[in-house]
């Protein structure tokens, strides 16, 4: 920036210098930089003074180029592998007990309400008179016809605590879905 | 600098201005990333975007140094355009992890001002 004058130049003289803590390709983008900008403001109608003034002592600056991010919220971009190795340890230590108990509850919940459904109609049926004589429930009907609703309320219990866990299953995955790095 | 009894600093010695001046430079990280969405920009047209912004306006010695260290996160990238007057510019763009970023701490910021305004007029209410 020498046509800036001398004050800019050992400005960026004394900013390069102590940029040491820098690699020589960002020194020279920063000096780079700084020049630009005392170019773009006297050329915009500022006063060179005004504009180094702006600027602060370059010995500052340079440091400041230096300083890690002064951040009052926490960075939130996402890794891959946060969540990544979250569900993999979901999966390892949760897939199996997961699998048996939606096995195990599946199976008495649609076992218990096809039984209890069966058990139903078979006993009113039989008590209503429109299967043949001999068919159909003999000994009971009507114990038929209480306990059929019965085996279709827990298999009904069954089947919704294993909607209820699968539910809280999913929204433990999302959650570690959007785990944050 | 007073010192109370007990030997906490009292409430006037407190530096005021010194914390504003850190919390300003924390949440204009996220307004140099959001002047930057629309479309990319170089250092003095920055410096002179937030200027009309009051409390927000920050010099050089602020936003060079941030811009610097935004683009050493990946959250800019920047490229160089011939300029009519004088050496080329370096101009600076939002990258797309950038725009992630962005969305992310608006969303943050703004839940964090909703709460402090809460509990500021809940106290005031008080």
């Amino acid at each position: 920036m020498t046509s800036l004058g001398p004050a800019a130049q050992r400005y960026l003289s004394t900013f390069r210098s102590s940029l040491d803590g820098l690699s020589l390709s960002d020194q020279q983008e920063a000096v780079d930089e700084i020049g630009r900008h005392m170019t773009d403001a006297v050329g915009a109608g500022q006063r060179l003074d005004r504009v180094l003034e702006s600027l602060g002592p370059p010995d500052l600056l340079a440091r400041a180029y230096g300083q890690p991010a002064n951040r009052v919220l926490p960075p939130s971009r996402r890794s891959v592998w946060v969540p990544t190795l979250a569900v993999a340890g979901l999966f390892a230590v949760g897939g199996l007990p997961t699998f048996v108990v939606t096995i195990v509850l599946g199976t008495v919940g649609a076992t218990f309400v096809l039984t209890g459904l069966a058990l139903l109609m078979a006993g009113l049926a039989t008590l209503s008179g429109l299967i043949p004589p001999g068919t159909g429930i003999q000994d009971s009907p009507l114990g038929a016809v209480i306990v059929g609703p019965v085996f279709m309320i827990v298999g009904a219990l069954s089947i919704a605590l294993l909607g209820w866990l699968l539910w809280v299953a999913t929204r433990t995955v999302r959650r570690l879905l959007t785990l944050r790095a | 600098m007073e010192e109370a009894p007990w030997g906490y600093r009292t409430m006037s010695a407190v530096d005021l201005s010194g914390r504003i001046t850190q919390l300003r430079r924390g949440v204009l990280e996220l307004c140099i990333l959001h002047t930057l969405t629309p479309e990319a920009s170089y250092g003095y047209e920055i410096v002179t975007k937030l200027e009309p912004y009051g409390p927000l306006a920050a010099g050089p010695n602020t936003v060079y140094p941030l811009l610097r260290r935004l683009k050493a996160e990946g959250l800019l990238a920047t490229f160089t355009r011939a300029s009519p007057s004088g050496p080329p510019r370096q101009y600076y763009r939002i990258t797309a992890e950038g725009r992630r970023y962005l969305a992310s701490f608006e969303r943050e910021w703004q839940a964090l001002a909703r709460a402090v305004n809460r509990l500021v007029s809940e106290g005031l209410a008080a």
